[in-house]
């Protein structure tokens, strides 16, 4: 950190406050509890004592005012298309998605015959991690929460950026 | 198949050929009644040949033939009187199974055992003695059937109602409250109200019905023309088909007059077609999503 290094005592961090901020988003992102099929199951799990993503500082939120993160856990039928659509929007910035499963990325099972169902969550809303499975193990879900996380920490919001 | 029971079988064969059904239907034994009951359809096939190739070679008629009905309870009574050779020799295991476990049982209290089998010889003949007057009992759908001509002319459109009803289409309201209340069917149950694409331009309605009080089931089917698919609603009768007659709308199009809600109760109320019709088309878009037909390359 060029001129300051050094130059406080050894409690004192010098860090870029543009740092911090992607550090302290990235090690809270609560979680919009959002299962829409089976998947859901996975995520619960994953949220319970087992797995226990409130270590890796996840808390499951009811409401999408009070979400960073919306974990898309299963089929999203057209139906509910415009009702994710809607809560996404209700998010507030900064919003990250994650689709889990086979269905949320590109339809799954229903890729070529269900007439009902959306082909990946992604032509709705952007998608920041995919997680695969059909439904992905809580573990396969916390490595892509985890990947969420990497990606926020590298983060610049108040860093300008090219244009 | 052991001697004993390939006898036993063609006894009873030969009596149902003549008639007593309830013989067979009385086996405890289920193995040696589905058994009995193929032979006795291969005979009937030809039932003077089946009749002239096995009378001669009658069972004589001994103690031990007073338990020919219940071939575990012979085979025990035995066993009580020390002859267990007979019992080893069974061929059939399922059949042997039961009779030395039931041979446990009555080695605890031979007498009473004995008593049991006596009471019951002399039941089952009285029985028989009756039953022999009563003709073969009509079905539940040929009951159905009966009634209905009787209080509804032309309602039931099918000859053979073996399986189900086929019901017209006008006296469907008037018929379906009838089999409800009507004291000797009381169908108080609707277990499942579904719906079909027969093909060529006809749509099928299907209800399963239940009476809890008789426990007896029945099915009715009332066809319609895909150019007018309109069947009176019975939502009022059973209220369990509120969502079910939905469902069937959701699906095929079928529109139940006299329904309260008659909304879509599984695909979006914008949604355009019916899904499960067979010449359904989907729709291109939806709220600006473009829905894909069928992707290649994936089977």
């Amino acid at each position: 950190m060029g001129l300051l290094e050094n130059k406080f005592n050894d409690n004192i961090i010098v860090e870029k406050l543009d740092k911090l901020l992607s550090w302290s988003r990235s090690t809270s992102p609560w979680f919009f509890q959002f299962g829409t099929a089976c998947c859901a199951i996975e995520m619960m799990a994953a949220a319970a004592s087992r797995h226990d993503l409130m270590r890796i500082g996840m808390i499951p939120r009811s409401s999408p005012r009070q979400a960073d993160v919306m974990i898309v856990a299963g089929t999203v039928t057209m139906k509910m298309a415009l009702r994710v659509k809607k809560l996404y929007e209700q998010m507030a910035d900064p919003k990250y998605v994650v689709a889990m499963g086979s269905c949320a990325t590109s339809g799954g099972p229903y890729w070529q015959h269900g007439y009902h169902v959306l082909k990946g969550v992604d032509i709705v809303i952007p998608v920041d991690v995919y997680v695969p499975g059909c439904p992905p193990r809580p573990e396969a879900l916390i490595e892509g929460l985890l990947k969420l996380q990497e990606q926020i920490l590298e983060e610049r919001p108040l860093t300008r950026k090219m244009a | 198949m052991s001697p004993d029971t390939e006898k036993i079988i063609i006894e009873l064969v030969l009596k149902a050929l003549n008639g007593d059904m309830d013989s067979i239907n009385n086996l405890d034994d289920r193995v040696l009644r589905s058994k009995a009951k193929a032979a006795l359809f291969k005979a009937k096939k030809d039932p003077d040949a089946y009749r002239e190739k096995y009378s001669k070679s009658s069972i004589p008629n001994d103690n031990e033939n007073n338990f020919k009905n219940d071939p575990i309870t012979s085979y025990v009574l035995k066993g009580l009187d020390g002859d267990m050779d007979q019992i080893n020799a069974i061929e059939d295991r399922v059949l042997r199974g039961k009779v030395k476990a039931a041979l446990v049982k009555a080695k605890k209290d031979p007498k009473s055992f004995k008593m049991q089998v006596g009471l019951k010889e002399v039941k089952k003949q009285t029985i028989e003695l009756d039953e022999e007057k009563v003709d073969i009992e009509e079905s539940i759908n040929q009951r159905i059937k009966k009634l209905a001509l009787e209080k509804f002319p032309q309602s039931i459109l099918n000859d053979d109602v073996e399986k189900f009803l086929l019901v017209d289409l006008k006296s469907w309201s008037s018929l379906s409250a009838y089999l409800k209340t009507e004291e000797s069917l009381f169908f108080d149950s609707l277990q499942c109200q579904t719906g079909f694409d027969l093909g060529e331009g006809l749509l099928e309605a299907r209800y399963n019905l239940h009476s809890m009080k008789h426990d007896h089931y029945t099915e009715i089917r009332i066809q319609v023309t895909k150019d007018n698919p309109r069947i009176p609603s019975v939502e009022e009768v059973w209220r369990i088909a509120d969502w079910f007659e939905r469902e069937t709308y959701d699906m095929l199009g079928i529109h139940f007059d006299g329904h309260r809600d008659m909304r879509r109760i599984l695909l979006p109320d914008d949604w355009e077609g019916w899904p499960l019709r067979k010449d359904y088309d989907v729709q291109e878009t939806y709220h600006g999503i473009v829905i894909p037909k069928m992707k290649e390359g994936w089977e």
